[in-house]
C-alpha cells in the first residue's frame, strides 16, 4: 500500500539541480522522507520512498542605472566622450539604442541654414562585459543617423558582467560647418532580459 | 499511483507559491501544507480511512496536522510541511531604460577675410584730367574717366542670422585743397559707388540655396544693409568713381568706408 512509507531504504537524499530554463533557475531538491509507518495486511511494500520536489526561482530582473548630461561644449568636430553605464540583469538580454535626432542638432534650426548644417552626426560606441560563463564583451558600434531606428544588440548566452560603456565621437561639420546656436540630442538605452 | 499523486500534489504546491511572486516583492512565502489519513479502528483492527487535506474543511488545522505528523503512536498516518522563503526585496524589473542628453553649442561667427590687419588703404594714384592747352574748355580739367576698384575676398560670411552694412562717414572722397573755386565748373568732391556682391541667404529657417546678393551704397549714401541668414561665400566689393560733370581741383581726394558683417 503505497499510501505508507516505511524506513527500509533509510534517509537517502539527492539534489539535482536543473538547467537554466526560460530565464528561471529552477532548483530541484529530491528526498527521501524518513517515516515511521505500520504497513497494512495484503499491500506489503518491499521498498517504498517519498521523492520530495522542492522547487524555487529567481525571478529574472534586469536593471539599468547612469545616464545624465553630457556637455560637449563648443562643438567643434571630433571630440570624444566616454560614459558609463551600471548593468545588472541575471539572465541573457538585449540592450537598445536610440537616437532623437540622428545627431547633435540645432535646437531652433535642425535643418540648418543656408550652406550652414544643423546637425552634426556622431559615432556611437557600445562595449558591455558579459560571462557566459567566459568572459566577452558585446560591442557595436553605430552612426548617429542610423540610430532614429532603434539598434539591438543582444547579449546572446552571456548574463551581463555589471556595467558597460558608451563612447561618443563627434564627426566633422559638413558643408559650410554649423549653425550658430545650441544643440542637443537626446540617446536612450533600453534593457530587456531575454527570458 | 498513490505515491505519484501526492507528489504531483507537491509540485502544484510549489508551482502556486513560486508563480505568486513573479511580478512584485513580497516579504515571506509560505509553504503550509499536509495529509493525513483518516483511519478508524473497528474492534481492534486499524481501517484505513480518506486522505484529508490540511488545511481543509475535512482535513483541520496545520496545527493539529503537525502535532499528528509528529506523533509516532497515532492511529493516523501524517505528514505536513512547513515552509518560509524571504522574497525578493523589492520589486524586480523586468526591463529598464537610461537616457543621456548630449548637448552642445556652436558659437555666433562672423568672417571677412583681410589678412593681417582690418583696414587697407588704396591709392588709385593720379586721377587723370584733360590737361592739355588742347583739350577745349568744356573738358579742361575735367576727370578722363571713371576710376574702378575691385576688391576680391574668398571668404566672407556668418553662421547665424546677420546683417552685410557698408558704410561711410562721409558720401564722397573729398579734395584736401584749401584753394578757392568756382563751384559752378569745379568740384572738390567725388561721389562715388561701392557694391557688395556675394551669396547670401535668406532667413527662413530649414535653410535653402544661395541667394546671390548685390548689396549698393550708391553716390551720395551714407550706408546701406541687407539681412541674411548664415552664409559663406567668397565678397566682391566693386568702388566706382564716375566722372563728374566739373572740373577737378587739385589736391588729394580722399575717402573711407566700411563694410561689416554683424552677426544678429
Amino acid at each position: 500500500m503505497g499510501l505508507f512509507l516505511t524506513t527500509s531504504e533509510g534517509k537517502r537524499a539527492t539534489v539535482r539541480s536543473m538547467a537554466q530554463a526560460a530565464g528561471l533557475m529552477a532548483l530541484v531538491l529530491a528526498a527521501t522522507a524518513s517515516t515511521a509507518s505500520a504497513e497494512s495486511a495484503g499491500s506489503n511494500d518491499a521498498a517504498t520512498s517519498l521523492d520530495v520536489i522542492v522547487k524555487g526561482k529567481i525571478t529574472a530582473s534586469c536593471r539599468l542605472s547612469g545616464g545624465g548630461d553630457i556637455n560637449f561644449g563648443e562643438l567643434t568636430g571630433g571630440q570624444q566622450v566616454e560614459a558609463d553605464f551600471g548593468l545588472a540583469c541575471n539572465v541573457p538580454f538585449d540592450i537598445s539604442f536610440q537616437s532623437q535626432s540622428g545627431g547633435l542638432a540645432h535646437v531652433d534650426k535642425p535643418r540648418g541654414e543656408g550652406q550652414f548644417s544643423g546637425r552634426l552626426g556622431y559615432t556611437l560606441n557600445v562595449a558591455i562585459p558579459t560571462i557566459s560563463p567566459q568572459a566577452a564583451t558585446l560591442g557595436g558600434t553605430f552612426a548617429s543617423e542610423n540610430l532614429i531606428a532603434k539598434k539591438t544588440l543582444s547579449s546572446g548566452e552571456g548574463i551581463a558582467k555589471g556595467g558597460g560603456r558608451i563612447q561618443i565621437l563627434t564627426g566633422r561639420p559638413e558643408g559650410a560647418g554649423l549653425l550658430a546656436g545650441e544643440y542637443s540630442e537626446v540617446l536612450s538605452v533600453t534593457l530587456a532580459p531575454r527570458v | 499511483m498513490k505515491i505519484a499523486s501526492i507528489l504531483a500534489g507537491v509540485a502544484v504546491a510549489a508551482l502556486t507559491a513560486s508563480a505568486a511572486s513573479t511580478a512584485s516583492a513580497q516579504a515571506v512565502q509560505v509553504i503550509d501544507k499536509g495529509q493525513w489519513t483518516n483511519n478508524f479502528n473497528v474492534f481492534g483492527l486499524v481501517v484505513p480511512g480518506l486522505t484529508r487535506n490540511v488545511p481543509g474543511v475535512l482535513g483541520g488545522t496545520s496545527g493539529d496536522n503537525i502535532a499528528r505528523s509528529l506523533n509516532g503512536g497515532a492511529q493516523q498516518s501524517a505528514w505536513h510541511a512547513i515552509g518560509l522563503a524571504a522574497g525578493d526585496t523589492e520589486t524586480a524589473s523586468l526591463s529598464d531604460g537610461a537616457t543621456f542628453s548630449l548637448k552642445g553649442a556652436v558659437s555666433k561667427d562672423c568672417a571677412y577675410y583681410s589678412g593681417d590687419n582690418s583696414t587697407e588703404s588704396f591709392d588709385f594714384g593720379t586721377l587723370g584730367i584733360y590737361a592739355g592747352d588742347n583739350t577745349g574748355p568744356n573738358a579742361a580739367f575735367t576727370m578722363v574717366a571713371p576710376a574702378v576698384l575691385t576688391i576680391q575676398t574668398n571668404l566672407a560670411g556668418c553662421n547665424t542670422n546677420n546683417t552685410v552694412t557698408l558704410s561711410r562717414a562721409v558720401a564722397d572722397m573729398t579734395s584736401d585743397s584749401t584753394s578757392g573755386f568756382d563751384n559752378n565748373v569745379f568740384t572738390n568732391k567725388l561721389p562715388y559707388s561701392v557694391t557688395a556682391s556675394y551669396q547670401g541667404a535668406s532667413q527662413v529657417a530649414g535653410g535653402g540655396a544661395a541667394v546671390g546678393r548685390t548689396l549698393t551704397m550708391a553716390a551720395g549714401d551714407l550706408n546701406e544693409a541687407e539681412s541674411n541668414g548664415a552664409w559663406k561665400s567668397p565678397m566682391n566689393l566693386t568702388v566706382l568713381v564716375p566722372t563728374p560733370s566739373q572740373a577737378l581741383l587739385a589736391g588729394n581726394y580722399t575717402s573711407s568706408f566700411s563694410v561689416l558683417i554683424a552677426a544678429q
